[in-house]
Formats: structure tokens, C-alpha cells, sequence
């Protein structure tokens, strides 16, 4: 296998992850475009939620979208892509997400935090890491703009506004301090709060404290000699801007009783609140119906039931009987919504994104409209987070965010080919991971030794994979002659045919490969931040016994 | 009634005077007439007489007698039952139950077959008095944890030896492999359950083909090189049919694998206990023939969609399937509860009379001990207890115990403390 | 020792969000009324209307278009009220301080836990879901109605109930934050220097927000806000009424002197395993004792025991009442009353008060249940037979007029709240494991500071 391994791979590598990225990226931003000046023609565009859709051309120029309608022509240095009336919809926007964020290594200090999991202060904004590979993954996705925030339990931080783009964190960052991330998750084991009521009795205790602190450092402003110069607190002032300036926060509530708490907490302490990451609504449906915010919907269903068995015994079937009851309702949630006039999304929150178009189409099959379902992933994101000036819509002079399909992206089978982020392309035409059909999770597919070719910017590179499972867990090694080391690859997974993983540089630059197996063969492709995806191909030469 | 009282606090004001530990019994021979006597294989007697000689139930009269030599006791008014047994305890073994150093059920590992309970049962723990005045007289006291945990025998409540107690059963207890979750606090992850539930099985099935190869090895030749295995030796007893297999298995699935475990086994010397989703496939278990101590009633359902008195009318439903029942406390300190456990069943479905059988005969017949226990019949070892009513209501008091014929007083540190503190004295003001 | 600052605009419990209360109607006719308040009725009958009793008497006229229950051969209760339980509550201890006076059951309730309907099917209609005893200082407790079937939490607070909070003494405090985290309390000797500190820093806070509020330009700062420390002054400006877990005689004093020292009239003693020791000071302080029926031995602090505490105390006149503080127990708690018959020989309304007024009277809410009385609330079991008899079954249980439990009419799967992932008969077992009934101390073996799992930690 050695023999076939090339020394491009380790060229590859050298280059991405040296001190000369800039060079690198300059050099090999896919094909090199001419200029950031696209006219789309044939499209079949949808501009908003609630409009038919409409053949036209669209010129993306500048970032923005410049002009549509049937006979925008473009310039001369447009680069023309005909769409062959491929869908085209306005660039999907992440209510929430923790795309692009990487929290920073625990250091031991942090071990005698004072307020364990009380990470007001944090800002989401400090810890965007551009080429973080989740930024290539979620646009693949379709989504363009995110709003990201820290990781963490009680209070994780503040949201930051993303655009999913290449380049430097500068360019990606549209806002911060955004919101406030909030759970019900205790600050973990032995610390306080630990449990759900400690974690309320911490939110009064902040609230009403920052409240004083906030009238202290007012009349303190107004009139300096009366009191003494309030004392710095950076979990109050972290907190703050949901006390004085409505900030909103977000609170995961992924259970009905959550949900309660939550309003519980508003209703007593008068904050603005998003409920996030939202399940459970056919239990408090009341509630739901009597309150005005934005509800930010799970991303995540329930497994279907595995096939009935036969003559099960009345109790069984009972149950049975119950659970599909309860899937169905899990499944209507979207459909419930819209039925109460209610703005919601469906962000990436709970499932990394990975289900939320499958997912989509599962609502819409429970009766969502594909209006309500394209204004969760635009339109009301855009307004919940205050962007809908220049998101959320294809409309003139908005930002050339767009996703391109190749049919209806509701349909079934429905694949993106193109994304644009801020007037710049990303193709997927080379994606070739298919076969959504074929099902199998089953592991045993893709166990055994493999070798694979890419051709990667113009070079051929080959490699080995040796992929064996520990505790029905993959594992994954990459083989090379090149330098006579395994590489272990990181978060494999095989799903519905599709074999996935990572392996990542210093400076976090991370390649990922997606392919979709079929007997002894692999197809897919191979990510790149900064590069473009490349096709990959493998073939097994051997199984384990 | 009163004149009974006044015997009550005699015995009382004795005992605060004496510094023994617990009164001391009286041997002897006694008549207890003018008593409506509750025989359960014999029907009821409604004023007759039990006589007790030398330990035994001596003659039974249908009428008043008494008899020059005997100590008479005048149970008008009241009723006399055979001593109730509890198919289930962990009675004497566990004095403090948080203080591990006292508590001699649980032996380090699962595969402990050849520890025995009576070893560990403590004759003067404070235990024994306190339940034995409800009528629980005698009962079966096993050791727990583990696939393996040991043996348990029958005891009587009285003794001051273990071998003075012992009421002549031994059993093996093997708790069936479980799978799946623990409880609700058990944190393993699904793998890790999977894994630790077939290390079990293997272990479980290799114990049972080990100590059958043991036997083949000893009937071909008895000069062997066999090394010193009591675990073995004693799963072998079972399979010789010399030891009760004292099988405890409680959920549907378990149970469904204990059957179909024992059909291939072919052992007959079995009892189930517990099965507390019996009820599930009472029909099935009936099947087996086997008999079963069922409990405890008073109890939680164990699924969350499970009728909320599945635990009160599982013995009923067994019982109408066609299984032999008797009942379990498992109880290590309230042992004395056994008769509202028979209570509640009664009420779900069992009914009084077949309730009584299953804390008396049934048990004696199921631990092969009814030559000597579980009735009130002549030729009986004098284990029986008078009271002023229905002894499964709460409110009925015992009057009088005999275990072995011993007229054991009804005291113990809770009544003595009761008889302390009523009027305690010095009261508030000091003297 | 009055508060008059004016943070008191933050208190969350004068939020009155609208948890409305049942306005069902009922007659139950012809049957034995236990009324624990006044007597029996022999083939009584009773209007409930707008969820309250209208009348109680003979040969009363059933309203027009109303349910009705005939009772005819039964007996007919208030509904049970349970003073110390944790069901229906997802968090049961906050374990990681001494002092956690801020936190709050309430905000845990989980109406969704089959225990409630399961407690209901044995005549349970209130109970009590305490905080757990890890704490010296624990949390705050709300009282519960079982409304079985709302998924609202709210819809579970017992409106116009006193506030209460808990305390715990002994071993559990001492195992958890001396013996686990080496800290103080580790001895009865921390503890009760634990409550005597913490109520003086209460009464400082106090002082300082008094000052401040008498003339805020007399201080350079507002005094900071301390959600504990409110809640300890909560306790001693009586507002907040202490429900202490305890075993031991001397302890019991203890707290009684500490509570003296403090001017803290109310006090209910929770378990109080040795109160028959001290009852005549537990009678003369005015002290409430809330206890087991007959639970002994499973750990040291509760070896003395006996069974007869309930007749000791009610006879020196003590105020008592029979809990569960277990799933289990709190189905049968008729049947724990019932033991104080054989221990003791209480009559049966001195047992059956020991589960329906006295509790109430310990959680301030008896001018709502505990009897059947004109204008309280229309709470009510009705049994088969005899409450106090081991025969009896509970047939109906009834909540504001509305018929929660009915055994003709019960189907076995009561859950309301279904993981539509959950797989019949798989691992996922709502299961009670027997050895580790141990909900007072629920939540802290996941804090990892309690490693063995011994008999039921009460």
C-alpha cells in the first residue's frame, strides 16, 4: 500500500498548515475567480416566504445582490452561470449555533472560578476561529449567516453574528454581544448551582443584583460625590445589557417544563427572552399560545418506531399505540406553530445542522407549509436577530447570500450546488455523495483496509485508510509512506450510507471527507478550508474476518 | 382483656427492674382455652383449647379445658393463629443499616454460594424482638447482592443460638442475571450495560456447567484431584436435589428466561421468589409447577405505565393462574409488617383466609417444613401467638407468643421505651 | 424585627401568577362521613359546588346536572395531605453548600410524575415536596395539590399556603458536607453554630437594607443583594416557617433553643424519630412533629426508635402527623395512620387527624382541608371500607369536585408525558429499586459524595 501513497498529500498538508496560509489561499481559492461579479441566469427563484416562485436573472455584484428580473444581462466581466432553473433562495440564516466558535483551553486557574458556569461575560466574538471547519460544514448546509454563541453551562456567554465566509475572523464577524445564552444545566458536578433550583435561584440573585448595580452606576454617573464609584463585576456587568439595554436571552428549553420555568422566570424578573432549542409544545401548547416572543424550534425528531412484530400482547400495543402518538406530535410541532400565527426558526442548535433539511421535509410531511418552513430558515431568523435590512431576502441591494438547489429544496432528494456568502461563490457541483437511500448505519459496511485517489488542486494523491471499530465505535487511521505515520482521523461516523470524518493541522484548519459507500466502493468528497472540495474515490482491498 | 393488660405491664415493670436484654421465655406446659382457634388446615375451632407440652402442640380441644398440670391462659375473647412466616427476610443480619460494619448480608463478589446467613444471624439482635410481636415468628433470613449471595435459612424468632433458631431449611439464593438498567440512578452507559450483562450470563451459565462437570467428575471416580471449591460443592447440592434453589427474579423478561433456564436445568427442587411482574405471565408460571414467595406487596410498581396496584394484586393473580403462593416482607427491620403485606393482598383480590395460608402453610409446605410449622395442629411445635382480632388489621394486638413452646413475653425495646416516655419523669419541670 | 425596605417589590412569591383552582360540582350521596372535625355522619351526603363543600348532612337534595357518587356502604374522608414527600419535583437537593435557604421546590415541579396519580389512587390529594436533608439550611418547599392531568406547574401550587423551608440535622448534613466535602458541619456542634451564624448575618443584612431605605444618602453604596440572606430573614421576621428533618432528642433541643434565641415561634419537626424523648418540650415550645409510622434501624440516629412515637407525642400533646417521604409509603399513608392503633391504641380520629388536619394545620393551609367542613375546599377519598382497616381500598379521590381517581375507571398507563423513543420493556424502567428508596437525600449521590448506597437515607 505504501507504494501508492504520494507525496503530494504531505506537500498538501505542509502548505495548509504553515505560517504562509495567506499565500496558500490566495494561490488556490478553487478556480480562481475572475472577479466577485455573478450573473445567475435561469433561475427559478423564490425571494421570500409567501411568493411564487419566479424564472429570472439575478447579478450578484459587490457583496450585494445588484439587480433581478427576467432580463437582468449583467457586465461584461459578469461571470455567467446558467442555473438551468435551479432553485434559488435567499441564504439561510442560523438563529443559533455554535459555528465558528472554539472555546479556549481550560487553564488551570479557571478550576477556582467564583461563580462556576456563570459565563455572562463571555463573548462568542473572542472565540470565532476563522477557518474553523464547521463554517465549510454549515454552508454546505445552506446557511450563510449565524448567530453563534460560547459553549457552556449556566450561562455560556454572549451571541456573536457570523457570516459563514473564507477569510480572516474580521470578515467574518458581523456583531457581538448579541444575546445572552442561558440553560437550565447546572454548573456541573459539586458546584453551585447544581440542579435546576439552584440555577433559578442564581438567576434571581443575578438579575436582581445587576438591577441595583445598574441604578448604583447611573446615579454614580449623574452625580459622582454623592456614593462611591461602584465596584467592577464581570458577571454583572456581563449581564447588564439584559437588564438595562434588552439584550435578549436565549434560554435552552427543550421540555415543556422548561419552557414553564422559563416564562417563569421572565414573568417575574421582566427580561426579553428567544425560547431555543424548543421541544415539547403539544405539552404546554396554553402557554405557548398566550406568549409573544420568538421560539427557536428543535432541529432534532424523534427515531421512527422500528417495524411492528406481530401478534404483540395488548399491553404492548398500548404502549406502541402511545408512542406513535407522541412521534406524530413531535412531528407536527412546526405545523403547530404556523397554526398559532407564531414567528419561529429551526436553527442547527440541537443537531449541528446535519438534520435539519431531512428533518424540514419530515414537518412539511406533518403539515408545515414550505412557506413556514423557508421563513424559519430567512425571514423570521433575520428578524428576530434585527438583519432583515440585508438578510434573509433576495431582494435588491440585500446581501448576495443565496443557496442554489438543483429542484425545489423541500423535495426529497434535493441537493444544494451552490452557495454564495456575500457575493462570493461556493460550488458543490462536485459533491457527489448520493444514494440518500440507502439507509444502513450498519458500521460493518465500511470496516476493512482501503485505498484512495484524489486529484486535489491539479495533483494526484493517494493514500491508505485502515477503519476497525472499538466497542461499535469507528476508528479511523490514515496511512502514508510519505512520512511512515498513522494518523488518526476524528469524529468518524457512518450514517445512512455516508462515511464521514476529520483529521486537522495545527491552526485548526481541518480537512473533512464525506462519501457515500456502496459495496467496496467510496465516492465523495475531500473539504478544504481555503481550497474547495475535491473529488475522492477509495475501493476496500480487504475485510476483517 | 384487662387482666391481660395487667399481666402486660407486670411483665413490663419486671423488665425495668431486670437489667436482661429482652424478658426471658417461660418453657412449660400451658393451656390456652376459651379461644376461638384459627388451625388453617383444619378449619376454625371457636372455643376450644391448645395444649403445649414439651414444645409441641400437645392435644386440641373443642372445647374449654384445663388441664391440672398446665399454666392456664384464659383467651376469651381472642384468637389463636400458627406462628406467621415470612418468606423473605434479612432479619438478624443488619443491625444499623447505614453502618456497613453491621450489616452481614452483602459479601464482597457475586459468586458466593457457599456463605451462609445462619452464620451471621445475630440471636440477640434487637431485631428479633421488635418484629416478632405481630405474629411473624418465624422466617426465611437471606443474604443479598451479587448473582450468588448465598445461602439463607429459616429461623425461628427466638433462640439464643443460631442453631436454636434454625427451623430446619436451607436454600441457595441466586439472584437471576438482570439486564438492562439498575434503577433510575444507574449512569451506565448502554454499552457498558450490554457488556456487564453478558460478562453476567457467562459467568451464571459457567457457574451451573462447572458444577455439573464436577459431579460427573466425582460419580467416575472418587480419587480425584479436585481442589477445595465450596462455591462448587454447594451449586452441586442443588443439582443433587439436596438444597432449594432460592431463585429470586422480578421482571417480565427475567422471569421469561428463568423458565425456559429451568426447563433445560430439569431440577425440581425450586422456588421462585419475588416475581414482582408475575402477574405478567401468571399462566406461564403456573406452568412450571413450581411454587412461589411472592413480594413484597407493599410496594411501587415497576414500570411507569404499570397499573398502579399491580404490586397489591400480584399474589391474587398468581394465585389464580394456579400458582402455590406464599408471601415476602423483604424486609430486614419491619419484618413485623408481613401481616399487612397478606393484608393488602387480601384486599386486592386474595381474600383473608388465602392470605393467612400464604404467611402460614403455604410457606411451611413450600419450605418443606409443614411437619413442624405453619398450622395449629397436634404433633406441631408450639409456634403460635394469640391476639384480640383479625391479625392482619392493624389494629389488633398480640397477647401472647409461643415459639417452640417457649411463652416468650410480648416485649421488646420499643414497648419498653413506649412504657418509659408516655409519662417520662423527670417531665418538664425536673422532680 | 420588621423588614421595611423596599426590595421587597422583588419577592417572586407576590407574583401570583394565575394557577386557578377547580369550581367542579359533586354529590356524594349515603355514605359514612368522616368529617375529623366534627364527628361522623352515618349515611350523610355531601354538595360540593364550585370546588367547594356546600353542605354536609342527612338526606340532602342532589343539585340539578351534577356527578354524582354514591357512597352508599363507603367512607368518606378528606383527602389525605401529606406533610413530607418529594414527588412530583425534578430536583430534590441543591448539595452543594451547607446553606441553600435561596432555592426553591417550586420551581421544580414536574407534574408529569406518575408518582403524583399513584399517590392520588391511595387518597392523597396534598402533599408537601420538601427539599432534601443534605443541607443544614435547605431549600424552600411548596404544597401541592395533585391536579393529575395539568401540565402546567403552576396549576400544582396550593394557593394561599404559608411559606416553609427546610432544615436537616445529623447525620445527613454531617455525612454529606463534613464527611464528603470535609468542611463544617461535620458534628450536631457545627450545625447548630451554622444556624446561629447564618442567622446573624440575616439580621445584619437586615440592618444594613433598613439603614440604607431609613436614608439611602446616609450610605456611600446600597448594600448588596444576597437572595440567601433574604430568605434566612425571611425566617425570622416569620414568613418563612421551618420544617426541620431531625432524629435525635438532643438536636431537637437544640434547634428549639435556637429558634428561642431568635424569637422563631413555628417550628415542625420532620421525622423527629426520638421526639417521644422530649415531648413534654417539644408540647410546651409549641413545636409540630411530622413523623414515620414505624421506621427504625437503617441508620444509627434512628436506632432508638420506636413505633409508638405517634401515641407518645399525640398524648403529651404534641401536634402530629404521619408522612411518607417515600413513593411508595405515600400510597398507603390511611394504613400508616393505622399503625399508630396497634402502637399505642389511638383512636381512629386521632389517627385519621394525624393525616388530614394536623398536616394541614403544620402547613398553614387548614383553613382549606384536612376535614370535611362547610366552605373548605372539596378534597375528599372515599374508601371501600374503614380507612384505618387493612381491607379498605380507596375507590374515589376528588380534588375541588373533580374526580382524579376513580378505580372503576382507571386505566393502567397514566403517564401524561411519553419519549417517543422509549422501547416497551427496555432499560428504560421507571423502576423503584428497593434498596435505594432513598429520596431525602435524592440528587447527591450524583455530586458523587455519597458512594454506597445503604438502605433508605431518610
Amino acid at each position: 500500500m505504501k507504494t501508492l501513497v504520494s507525496t503530494a498529500i504531505l506537500s498538501l498538508c505542509v502548505m495548509l498548515i504553515s505560517s504562509s496560509l495567506i499565500e496558500a489561499q490566495e494561490r488556490w481559492d478553487g478556480p480562481v475567480a475572475l472577479s466577485e461579479d455573478y450573473l445567475l441566469t435561469n433561475a427559478t427563484l423564490v425571494p421570500r416566504p409567501g411568493v411564487d416562485p419566479q424564472l429570472v436573472n439575478i447579478w450578484l455584484k459587490d457583496g450585494k445582490i445588484h439587480q433581478v428580473g427576467p432580463n437582468v444581462t449583467g457586465a461584461i466581466e459578469s461571470e455567467v452561470i446558467d442555473l438551468d432553473s435551479m432553485y434559488v433562495y435567499s441564504g439561510f440564516i442560523d438563529g443559533l449555533s455554535h459555528t465558528a466558535v472554539k472555546a479556549p483551553e481550560k487553564k488551570d486557574d479557571d478550576k477556582k472560578e467564583r461563580f462556576p458556569g456563570i459565563n455572562t461575560y463571555v463573548q462568542a466574538a473572542d472565540q470565532v476561529q476563522a477557518g474553523h471547519s464547521s463554517i465549510a460544514k454549515m454552508r454546505k448546509l445552506g446557511y450563510t449567516i449565524s448567530h453563534s454563541v460560547p459553549k457552556g453551562r449556566t450561562f455560556s456567554g454572549q451571541g456573536a453574528l457570523i457570516l459563514l465566509q473564507d477569510g480572516e475572523v474580521e470578515d467574518l464577524l458581523l456583531q457581538s454581544g448579541v444575546s445572552q445564552m442561558a440553560k437550565f444545566q447546572g454548573a456541573g458536578r459539586g458546584k453551585y448551582p447544581n440542579t435546576v433550583i439552584g440555577v433559578m435561584a442564581k438567576w434571581r440573585d443575578l438579575y436582581r443584583n445587576t438591577s441595583i448595580a445598574n441604578k448604583h452606576m447611573m446615579q454614580h454617573k449623574s452625580n459622582p460625590g454623592s456614593s462611591v464609584r461602584p465596584s467592577y463585576d464581570k458577571t454583572i456587568t456581563g449581564f447588564l445589557p439584559v437588564v438595562s439595554q434588552g439584550q435578549d436571552v436565549y434560554f435552552e428549553t427543550g421540555s415543556a417544563l422548561q419552557i414553564h420555568r422559563a416564562m417563569r422566570l421572565q414573568e417575574e424578573l421582566g427580561f426579553d427572552m428567544v425560547l431555543a432549542g424548543v421541544d415539547q409544545i403539544w405539552m404546554c401548547q396554553d402557554a405557548i399560545k398566550d406568549w409573544n416572543g420568538h421560539i427557536i424550534l428543535t432541529d432534532e425528531l424523534p427515531d421512527e418506531l422500528d417495524e411492528e412484530k406481530e401478534d404483540l400482547s395488548e399491553e404492548e400495543s398500548g404502549f406502541r399505540q402511545k408512542r406513535q402518538e407522541v412521534y406524530d406530535l413531535s412531528m407536527a410541532q412546526a405545523a403547530m406553530l404556523e397554526k398559532m400565527n407564531k414567528a419561529f426558526s429551526i436553527s442547527s442548535y440541537n443537531t449541528g445542522g446535519k438534520d435539519v433539511l431531512p428533518n424540514i421535509r419530515k414537518m412539511i410531511a406533518a403539515g408545515l407549509s414550505e412557506d413556514a418552513a423557508l421563513a424559519a430558515l430567512t425571514t423570521n431568523p433575520a428578524q428576530l436577530l434585527g438583519i432583515s435590512q440585508y438578510a434573509g431576502s433576495v431582494d435588491q441591494g440585500k446581501m448576495a447570500n443565496l443557496v442554489v438547489a438543483d429542484k425545489n429544496i423541500f423535495e426529497e432528494g434535493a441537493v444544494i450546488r451552490y452557495v454564495f456568502v456575500e457575493g462570493k461563490k461556493y460550488d458543490y457541483e462536485k459533491k457527489k455523495v448520493k444514494k440518500e437511500g440507502n439507509a444502513s448505519s450498519d458500521i460493518n459496511d465500511v470496516l476493512g483496509t482501503w485505498e484512495w485517489k484524489s486529484n486535489a488542486m491539479g495533483t494526484d494523491i493517494t493514500g491508505g485508510l485502515v477503519i476497525t471499530q472499538d466497542d461499535g465505535n469507528l476508528v479511523i487511521t490514515q496511512t502514508n509512506s510519505m512520512d511512515d505515520k498513522e494518523r488518526t482521523m476524528s469524529d468518524p461516523t457512518y450514517e445512512n450510507g455516508v462515511l464521514s470524518f476529520n483529521f486537522s493541522g495545527t491552526d485548526g484548519i481541518s480537512f473533512t471527507i464525506e462519501a457515500s459507500i456502496e459495496g467496496d466502493q467510496m465516492e465523495g468528497t475531500l473539504s478544504i478550508p481555503n481550497a474547495g472540495d475535491f473529488g475522492i474515490e477509495a475501493e476496500r482491498v480487504s475485510k476483517p474476518e | 382483656m384487662k387482666q391481660l393488660l395487667y399481666t402486660l405491664f407486670t411483665l413490663i415493670v419486671a423488665c425495668s427492674t431486670v437489667s436482661a436484654q429482652e424478658l426471658k421465655g417461660e418453657y412449660g406446659s400451658f393451656a390456652l382455652t376459651n379461644a376461638e382457634i384459627h388451625t388453617i388446615t383444619k378449619g376454625v375451632i371457636q372455643s376450644g383449647t391448645v395444649i403445649i407440652r414439651n414444645g409441641k402442640i400437645d392435644e386440641i380441644y373443642t372445647e374449654p379445658n384445663t388441664p391440672k398440670d398446665c399454666h392456664i391462659i384464659n383467651c376469651q375473647g381472642q384468637r389463636i393463629y400458627p406462628g406467621f412466616i415470612d418468606g423473605g427476610t434479612g432479619i438478624a443480619l443488619k443491625e444499623v443499616g447505614s453502618v456497613s460494619l453491621t450489616n452481614d448480608r452483602n459479601e464482597v463478589g457475586s459468586f458466593t454460594p457457599h456463605m451462609k446467613a445462619l452464620t451471621a444471624v445475630n440471636p440477640n439482635s434487637t431485631h428479633i424482638a421488635i418484629n416478632r410481636t405481630s405474629g411473624v415468628l418465624t422466617a426465611v433470613t437471606s443474604p443479598s447482592g451479587g448473582t450468588f449471595p448465598g445461602q439463607a435459612a429459616l429461623i425461628n424468632l427466638h433462640g439464643y443460638t443460631p442453631d436454636q433458631m434454625y427451623a430446619g431449611w436451607t436454600g441457595l439464593v441466586l439472584n437471576y442475571p438482570r439486564t438492562g438498567k439498575r434503577n433510575r440512578w444507574d449512569q451506565r452507559s448502554e454499552e457498558d450495560i450490554k457488556k456487564d450483562d453478558e460478562k453476567n450470563k457467562k459467568e451464571f451459565n459457567l457457574a451451573w456447567e462447572n458444577a455439573q462437570r464436577y459431579l460427573d467428575i466425582l460419580s467416575k471416580s472418587t480419587d480425584n484431584n479436585l481442589d477445595y471449591n465450596p462455591e462448587i460443592e454447594t451449586i452441586a447440592e442443588v443439582l443433587r436435589g439436596n438444597m432449594t434453589l432460592y431463585l429470586i427474579v422480578n421482571r417480565e423478561k427475567e422471569i421469561r428466561a428463568a423458565i425456559e433456564w429451568l426447563n433445560k436445568l430439569e431440577i425440581s427442587n425450586v422456588v421462585l421468589v419475588g416475581l414482582s411482574e408475575g402477574w405478567r405471565l401468571a399462566d406461564e408460571i403456573a406452568q412450571t409447577g413450581f411454587p412461589a414467595i411472592v413480594g413484597p406487596v407493599l410496594s411501587n410498581p415497576n414500570r411507569a405505565y404499570d397499573p398502579y396496584d399491580a404490586p397489591y394484586a400480584n399474589a391474587a393473580k398468581l394465585a389464580e393462574a394456579g400458582v402455590k403462593i406464599a408471601l415476602r416482607s423483604d424486609q430486614e427491620e419491619n419484618v413485623r409488617n408481613l401481616p399487612f403485606h397478606a393484608g393488602f393482598a387480601a384486599a386486592y383480590g386474595l381474600g383473608h383466609d388465602e392470605a393467612i395460608k400464604a404467611i402460614t402453610i403455604n410457606s411451611a409446605e413450600i419450605l418443606g417444613v409443614a411437619d413442624h410449622l405453619g398450622s395449629i395442629e397436634k404433633g406441631k411445635s408450639a409456634n403460635l401467638f394469640v391476639c384480640d382480632g383479625d391479625p392482619l388489621e392493624p389494629k389488633t394486638q398480640v397477647t401472647q407468643i409461643f415459639i417452640g413452646g417457649w411463652n416468650i413475653p410480648v416485649s421488646n425495646r420499643q414497648i419498653r421505651l413506649y412504657e418509659e416516655f408516655l409519662e417520662r419523669d423527670p417531665g418538664l419541670k425536673g422532680k | 424585627m420588621r423588614k421595611t425596605y423596599p426590595i421587597i417589590i422583588f419577592s417572586f412569591f407576590c407574583l401570583l401568577l394565575s394557577a386557578q383552582k377547580y369550581d367542579d360540582n359533586l354529590f356524594i350521596s349515603n355514605g359514612t362521613i368522616i368529617t375529623i372535625t366534627d364527628g361522623i355522619i352515618q349515611e350523610g351526603d355531601i354538595i360540593v359546588k364550585d370546588g367547594k363543600i356546600h353542605k354536609i348532612g342527612k338526606n340532602l337534595k342532589a343539585p340539578k346536572d351534577v356527578t354524582v357518587i354514591d357512597a352508599t356502604g363507603k367512607y368518606v374522608m378528606p383527602g389525605i395531605i401529606d406533610a413530607h414527600s418529594h414527588l412530583g419535583i425534578d430536583a430534590v437537593n441543591e448539595a452543594t453548600a451547607p446553606v441553600t435557604a435561596e432555592v426553591f421546590t417550586g420551581d421544580a415541579i414536574n407534574p408529569f410524575d406518575v408518582g403524583l396519580y399513584r399517590a392520588l389512587a391511595g387518597g392523597v390529594t396534598t402533599s408537601h415536596a420538601m427539599h432534601g436533608s443534605a443541607n443544614a439550611i435547605g431549600g424552600q418547599c411548596e404544597t401541592m395539590k395533585h391536579r393529575w392531568g395539568e401540565s402546567d406547574p403552576e396549576m400544582y401550587k396550593m394557593e394561599g399556603a404559608i411559606r416553609t423551608i427546610k432544615f436537616a440535622l445529623g447525620e445527613n448534613p454531617m455525612r454529606v458536607h463534613g464527611e464528603g466535602r470535609n468542611i463544617q458541619p461535620a458534628t450536631r456542634m457545627g450545625i447548630e453554630q451554622l444556624f446561629r451564624s447564618s442567622f446573624e448575618a440575616a439580621l445584619e443584612y437586615m440592618d444594613d437594607w433598613a439603614a440604607y431605605n431609613r436614608d439611602p444618602s446616609s450610605v456611600t453604596e446600597p448594600p448588596a443583594y444576597n437572595i440567601r440572606l433574604e430568605a434566612l430573614s425571611d425566617i425570622l421576621t416569620g414568613e418563612l416557617m421551618i420544617h426541620c428533618h431531625s432524629y435525635r432528642a438532643d438536636e431537637i433541643l437544640m434547634l428549639m433553643n435556637v429558634c428561642k434565641d431568635y424569637g422563631i415561634e413555628k417550628i415542625c419537626f420532620q421525622h423527629v424519630n426520638e421526639g417521644f424523648k422530649v415531648a413534654p418540650e417539644l408540647a410546651a415550645h409549641g413545636a409540630y412533629a411530622s413523623i414515620f409510622s414505624d421506621w427504625w434501624a437503617y441508620k444509627f440516629e434512628v436506632y432508638y426508635s420506636t413505633a409508638y412515637n405517634a401515641t407518645i407525642l399525640t398524648k403529651n400533646g404534641v401536634l402530629t402527623s404521619i408522612n411518607s417521604d417515600s413513593r411508595e409509603l405515600i400510597r398507603h399513608l390511611y394504613h400508616e395512620a393505622a399503625k399508630s392503633q396497634r402502637y399505642g391504641g389511638l383512636s381512629d380520629n386521632e389517627a385519621l387527624r394525624m393525616i388530614t388536619i394536623n398536616p394541614a394545620i403544620q402547613l398553614g393551609i387548614d383553613d382549606r382541608v384536612g376535614s370535611l367542613e362547610v366552605g373548605k375546599d372539596g378534597d375528599i377519598a372515599i374508601f371501600s371500607a374503614h380507612p384505618l382497616s387493612i381491607y379498605a381500598i380507596p375507590e374515589y379521590t376528588v380534588i375541588e369536585g373533580r374526580i382524579l381517581f376513580d378505580r372503576e375507571n382507571d386505566p393502567a398507563d397514566m403517564r401524561l408525558l411519553i419519549d417517543p423513543e422509549t422501547e416497551y420493556g427496555s432499560s428504560n424502567y421507571e423502576e423503584t429499586d428497593r434498596s435505594c428508596d432513598h429520596q431525602c437525600l435524592q440528587g447527591v449521590e450524583e455530586l458523587g459524595l455519597l458512594i454506597e448506597c445503604t438502605n433508605h437515607n431518610h
